[in-house]
């Protein structure tokens, strides 16, 4: 490991397989050098005479004959993204040639980054800070417009901006009330109480709006979980091949971790809906109906949203039914439930309470789209949420718990109260990345992908 | 007489005394060479002892064998415990001394240590050998043959006094000044540099209008600070006044001729504002500030004007004093001043207090950048002791900071860069729940024991009483009582202890006299440290929670041979101020100030 951070680098930073075009990059010292020595420019000159930022067209050689033809552009050190001299070879995308690119690299040095290492050298080289790292991880997974957003945001360093102001106002505080302890004797009070406790319900308040609406910035970011639920023959199954046969931007098609339902992925307005249909729930057998259902219950935690189908043309069942969805939303308060009625064409027996949709319209499917991805795009003032990962939440809910720990205690003793600060200190100068350990840091670029 | 002995301590002053005692009680022929015996213990300051975090210093001074907290005891004439409105952690005991009684007992006590001898002269120069200090010379052409140095010279090389825009040479008021040594070890390639202190002015005792202050009595059963002394008595009051918008207008019509004056010129945080001048500037919408008049012994007529320390010019002393209450006609005895000094930067030592240029060369007190009677005596023990334990081939004795106050001093000292003279603040010590003066022989005296210097009884005494807290904290919490009046739910007698109105007197009846807990909690000791223990439940363990989990990064060695330069990626100030200090661990290195989190980042990476 002792040489660690004089290797030169080298990564695939596009994704493999074929493609238009592929980037291929590399930072460290000796960069420069080593692209020089797999290219020609065209222009005739040297690597390192062309000035930095500057694309210029290449043939990438191989043992003297060409392999490919292609962009090359450099960054000078302090200026790159990693602060490193930094080199692109932009390339055809053809996995052959990628791989045979690194091989030659490899050959004269360079060695194959490992996951996240451009970014984790960026931190090292404090380009950027572990928050700003981390948003360019959830960037570059974001899946939909809204956590493209909201990474950005963080990029640019909202949270950070006031997770920093949190940590000097806290500072600030603490050199107040070591000044009161250590001074005893002269009788300043540098600090009141109330100030305390202001300091407190802010960073309190802050944190709490941040793990409230974790669910939904993760959720956005991972895009919304609808499932359809429904008696047999409500037309689930039905509603989910008309949904899935209107979009045409299918994502995957990708089986269920259990034979019990199917999930697709599929975009609209900007956000990845993923639609759950719970398959073999459609035997008429009331007993394994009944199985059926609860078993696609278990679904419902894992879940953002339900819609709930009723046969509209079983005009006995609705009112029954319609109490169910009422129930079952009292037992899970965390996943909205929406009642849809189905067969709007076959039936007569609407009510403006509930959406209607007919597989045979497609303008209702379209409107239900509508109205859920605009619930998903909408609802939440995105300015106040962040994108977090399970590192940053867990150290949100040790910071909240420490706060109210210390709101709920009153009367205690400075010194104590010194203490429980500093503690709380620890956990938001670890978000911030002002004081982190090599555990941190493997933790945050040990889930990225290799190439950033 | 002798020409050669294993230890030579270089100066008679507070580091000096705990150093020359220590060595030749752990068994090493030592020799303490100063200016003047009669000299040796002077308070040069305040005529008092510990205070808010110092204190807590003495006591583990005390704890560890050290001479401080006994000549304190036997001086002492007035004696408070301070904090006491604050919790237990706070609490610190503190002594006004008598200014003639402490370098009396001093003085008597190191003339009977066998061992040691005391020898008056000026020290020029240290003699070398391979590397490793060999000798001495004095003035006067003596040279004496040694092992171990361990330089203690306080304020006195190279040192000038001012009193506002006067100067002249001198080490303290009416002393000379070493002119020399500092000269000769910056030739050994070990780095100076200048520091600044000051006193405030003493004023004669009749001169003062006693009715216009408030007396400031010592506590009704004052506690002494050593555990071999077995009652100190109040045998004075002191009063306190405070200063007025008067006295501050007066004090900034000087500030320009301040030497002191450091609040506008390095914005030097307000923690360390020993000067008048510096309180005024920082706290300008405070209309006064506290004045404690002490006297300073017995048989004297000075009284020591404590929270005034300043060195303006002597007329704005007078007139500044003459506006506060009961001051109106105070007669200066003599003016406050300050001095300058050598200093050497103490990023050169390692935790041993041993040089790292020069083997056997050791440096304790205020020539380590510090300021204090207290923080000097403990690198003088830690110093003295190490010096002595080196020669005998044993491993030193390194305090870790959630061990002792003194562990937080040291690691400071060698990681921290000094601008102005360092003095101890409990917020200093992050583990301060932990680390209190009621607990010092317990967390301390086995380490004593083990140097040799505290006897076998005094170690099975403390560690019998460490045991028996442990048994009594055990039974209390596994020793359910139902209560009256709740529905009948079992609590353990050490929750009812932990309400805030609880004492051990007030669940003593729950026991039946002759169980093992009520005859443990007889003990006077053990009751104060379980009271303490419950008032603090939870929060000291999560102190040390916290020791434990910043373990692994203290144990991360890094060793000294580490070329910083050739590390690709560290920042050029965290490079330069990790190769001046080369610290011991990661942990020593997260404390470098200019050490960045990415340095840290990378060496972490390094040491892998
Ligand atoms: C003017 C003044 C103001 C101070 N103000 C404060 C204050 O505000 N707050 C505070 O906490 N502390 C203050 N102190 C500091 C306090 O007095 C010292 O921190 C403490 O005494 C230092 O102890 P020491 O053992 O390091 O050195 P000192 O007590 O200074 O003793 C040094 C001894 O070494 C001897 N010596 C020096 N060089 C040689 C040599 N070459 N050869 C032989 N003998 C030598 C001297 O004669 C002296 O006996 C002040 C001191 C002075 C002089
Ligand atoms: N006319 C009409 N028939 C529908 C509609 N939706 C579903 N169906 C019919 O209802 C029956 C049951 O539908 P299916 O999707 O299999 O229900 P599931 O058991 O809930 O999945 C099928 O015969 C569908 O053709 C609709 O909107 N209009």
């Amino acid at each position: 490991m002792k040489d660690f951070l004089r290797d030169t680098i080298v990564a695939l930073s596009t994704a493999s397989g074929e493609a238009a075009i592929a980037v291929i990059r590399f930072s460290g010292i000796a960069s420069v050098r080593i692209v020089a020595s797999l290219i020609k420019l065209r222009s005739k000159k040297e690597l390192s005479s062309i000035p930095p930022r500057t694309l210029v067209n290449c043939a990438v050689l191989d043992n003297g004959a060409v392999l490919d033809e292609g962009l090359v552009v450099r960054f000078a050190a302090l200026a790159s993204y990693t602060g490193e001299d930094l080199v692109e070879l932009h390339i055809h995308g053809n996995p052959i040639i990628a791989d045979r690119i690194l091989e030659l690299s490899i050959e004269q040095g360079a060695r194959i980054a490992t996951a996240g290492e451009f970014t984790r050298r960026a931190v090292l080289s404090g380009k950027m800070s572990l928050l700003q790292a981390e948003a360019v991880g959830a960037l570059i997974s974001a899946e939909s417009r809204q956590s493209v957003f909201l990474a950005h945001h963080q990029l640019h360093g909202e949270l950070s901006k006031q997770l920093y102001s949190f940590r000097e106002q806290l500072l600030s505080l603490l050199a107040r009330l070591e000044l009161e302890l250590d001074f005893v004797e002269e009788g300043y009070a540098f600090a009141s109480e109330e100030e305390i406790q202001r300091i407190l319900s802010t960073i309190g308040l802050y944190v709490e709006e941040l793990i409230r609406t974790f669910p939904t910035s993760e959720r956005l970011s991972r895009g919304p979980r609808i499932l359809l639920l429904g008696r047999p023959n409500a037309g689930k199954s039905s509603l989910f091949n008309a949904i899935l046969g209107y979009s045409r931007s299918l994502v995957s098609i990708t089986p269920g971790t259990t034979r019990d339902y199917l999930e697709e992925r599929f975009v609209h307005n900007g956000v990845t809906i993923r639609l759950i249909d719970t398959a073999g729930l459609r035997n008429a057998s009331d007993e394994i109906e009944k199985e059926g259902i609860y078993r696609a219950l278990e679904m419902v935690p894992v879940c953002d949203q339900i819609l709930y189908l009723i046969d509209s043309t079983q005009a006995a069942t609705i009112i029954g039914e319609t109490q169910f969805v009422h129930q079952l939303q009292l037992q899970h308060p965390s996943v909205l439930i929406t009642s849809v009625l189905t067969k709007s064409d076959l039936s007569s027996s609407l009510d403006a309470n509930h959406l209607s949709i007919s597989i045979k319209d497609l303008t209702t499917v379209k409107y239900l789209l509508e109205v859920l991805s605009k619930d998903y795009s909408t609802k939440q003032n995105t300015s106040s949420l962040a994108v977090l990962n399970i590192r940053q939440l867990n150290l949100l809910k040790y910071i909240h718990k420490l706060v109210c720990e210390i709101q709920e205690q009153s009367g205690m003793p400075t010194e104590v109260l010194s203490a429980l600060l500093r503690e709380v200190l620890v956990p938001i100068s670890e978000l911030v990345g002002e004081s982190t350990s090599e555990d941190v840091l493997n933790k945050v670029f040990g889930s990225f992908c290799i190439g950033k | 007489m002798s020409n050669y002995y294993d230890v030579i301590v270089i100066g008679g002053g507070h580091a000096g005394i705990e150093a020359a005692s220590a060595a030749a009680r752990i068994g090493c022929s030592t020799c303490l060479i100063t200016m003047t015996i009669s000299a040796i213990g002077r308070l040069s300051c305040n005529p008092a002892i510990g205070g808010m975090a110092k204190g807590q210093i003495v006591r583990e001074i005390d704890a560890l064998g050290g001479e401080m907290g006994r000549l304190a005891d036997l001086s002492g004439i007035h004696f408070k415990m301070l904090g006491k409105s604050k919790g237990p952690a706070m609490w610190s005991p503190r002594s006004q001394n008598d200014k003639d009684l402490y370098p009396f007992f001093a003085q008597k006590r190191l003339q009977e240590i066998a061992n040691l001898i005391l020898i008056e002269g000026i020290v020029d120069d240290v003699g070398l050998q391979n590397g490793a200090v060999s000798s001495v010379l004095l003035q006067n052409g003596r040279r004496i043959e040694c092992k171990s140095v361990v330089i203690c010279s306080g304020t006195f090389l190279s040192s000038r006094l001012h009193i506002g825009e006067q100067s002249k040479i001198g080490g303290r008021i009416d002393e000379p000044s070493a002119e020399s040594l500092s000269e000769t070890l910056r030739q050994y390639g070990i780095a100076t540099g200048r520091l600044k202190t000051g006193t405030p002015p003493r004023i004669r005792k009749d001169s003062i209008d006693w009715n216009s202050c408030t007396p400031d009595v010592g506590d009704a059963n004052p506690s002494p600070f050593s555990r071999e002394t077995e009652a100190v008595t109040n045998q004075i009051q002191c009063y306190l006044t405070t200063t007025t918008k008067d006295t501050h207008q007066i004090l900034e019509s000087g500030f320009d001729r301040s030497p002191m004056f450091t609040g506008r010129i390095t914005g030097a945080g307000p923690r360390y504002c020993p000067s008048i001048e510096d309180k005024v500037y920082r706290f300008s919408d405070k209309n006064g500030h506290q004045i404690f008049l002490e006297p300073e012994g017995l048989s004297t007529d000075s009284v020591y004007v404590n929270g005034f320390s300043t060195s303006l010019p002597e007329g704005i002393q007078e007139d500044a004093l003459h506006t506060i209450p009961g001051l109106e006609k105070s007669q200066i005895l003599r003016y406050g001043y300050a001095v300058e000094y050598d200093y050497f930067p103490s990023y050169q030592l390692q935790h041993s207090l041993e040089s790292k240029a020069v083997k056997g060369l050791f440096f304790a007190g205020q020539v380590n950048g510090t300021s204090g009677y207290e923080e000097a005596a403990a690198q003088g023990l830690i110093a003295g002791m190490n010096a002595a334990l080196g020669i005998q081939g044993k491993p030193p004795i390194v305090l870790d900071r959630s061990q002792a106050y003194i562990g937080v001093l040291i690691d400071d000292l060698v990681s921290l860069t000094i601008n102005e003279p360092y003095r101890m603040f409990t917020s200093r010590a992050e583990y301060r729940l932990l680390l209190r003066q009621d607990n010092a022989d317990i967390r301390l005296t086995h380490i004593g024991y083990e140097a040799g210097l505290v006897d076998r009884e005094t170690d099975n005494a403390v560690q019998a009483l460490t045991e028996s807290i442990e048994t009594a904290q055990y039974l209390l919490k596994n020793y359910r009582i139902k209560e009256q009046g709740s529905n009948d739910q079992a609590v353990s007698l050490w929750q009812l202890l932990k309400r805030p109105e609880s004492s051990v007197q007030t669940i003593l009846h729950h026991l039946s006299t002759d169980s093992l807990l009520s005859r443990l909690l007889t003990n006077e000791r053990l009751i104060e440290q379980i009271e303490i223990a419950a008032r603090y439940d939870g929060y000291i363990q999560r102190q040390l929670q916290e020791v434990e989990r910043l373990k692994a990064i203290e144990e991360s060695q890094l060793p000294s041979t580490i070329n910083y330069n050739s590390i690709v990626g560290l920042s050029s100030e965290g490079r330069e101020k990790l190769t001046r200090v080369s610290p011991r661990s990661l942990g020593q290195a997260s404390r470098i100030s200019g050490v960045s989190r990415s340095d840290i980042a990378i060496l972490s990476m390094y040491v892998r």
